[in-house]
């Protein structure tokens, strides 16, 4: 059974370590990344939210969603931390 | 029961200290829309000037400026402010967390709506970050004792 995951494993990191030669150059202006998303994000950032700093305008509006998230999983980690480590009164 | 050894130097250090660490932390926040910064770092800087407190003086004092329930209260505080604005959103009649609907509330126009939707949630994500750092450095240093069994 150990072989077995082990088989399984090797192989998924195997297909992992092959697709990320198909990922593209680092930096590259061509990317998809780098042709659609990023020039909409730096053209209109000012008229769209009135905000100058670009970084905080996709962290809190463009992915406004994604940073609920990260503050939900900041929180549930400081939960969890409390259920753990903090002792109750019998 | 944990002794407190004063220490005149770190104590007055500190003392000057933190108030600018604070009020720092604060520019970091309220600032992080148009300047680097932001709720994520400025919560670090507020809950590490409280650390700050608590290395300085001892845990008895820092308790009894932030108690654990307040402590708890302000974490959920900042998530709820978060999901709050996204729901006003969502009321007013936009998407959730579509802030430019926040013009019907205040008297700004759309786009500016969507700066003042930031400005809040970054509050809220301070809330939540300062709160979950005390609140893990608190349960580490008093090994989760309440303030009644430290003394």
């Amino acid at each position: 059974m150990k072989i077995f995951s082990f088989i399984i494993v090797s192989v998924t990191g195997l297909l992992l370590i092959l697709a990320t030669t198909d990922m593209p150059e680092w930096g590259n202006p061509f990317s998809p990344a780098s042709t659609h998303v990023s020039p909409r994000y730096i053209e209109n950032t000012v008229e769209e939210t009135a905000v100058p700093n670009m970084v905080t305008s996709v962290l809190a509006d463009y992915r406004g969603y994604d940073t609920l998230g990260e503050t939900t999983v900041i929180f549930t980690a400081g939960v969890c931390c409390v259920l753990l480590l903090r002792r109750y009164r019998q | 029961m944990i002794e407190r050894k004063k220490d005149l130097i770190i104590e007055t250090l500190c003392r000057v200290l933190i108030p600018f660490m604070q009020v720092f932390a604060l520019y970091v926040i309220a600032h992080g829309h148009h300047s680097p910064g932001g709720g994520f770092q400025g919560g670090c800087i507020l809950g590490s000037s409280f650390i700050l407190l608590c290395v300085a003086y001892d845990l008895i004092e820092a308790k009894r400026r932030m108690s654990e329930k307040l402590n708890t209260l302000f974490s959920s505080a900042g998530v709820i402010i978060f999901a709050g604005i996204g729901i006003i959103c969502l009321a007013l009649g936009g998407n959730y967390l579509d802030y430019g609907w926040l013009s019907k509330l205040f008297p700004v126009t759309p786009v500016d709506g969507r700066s003042l939707g930031i400005l809040g949630i970054e509050i809220g994500v301070g809330f939540t970050v300062m709160a979950v750092m005390i609140s893990i450095f608190l349960d580490l240093a008093s090994k989760g004792k309440h303030e009644e069994e430290l003394k």
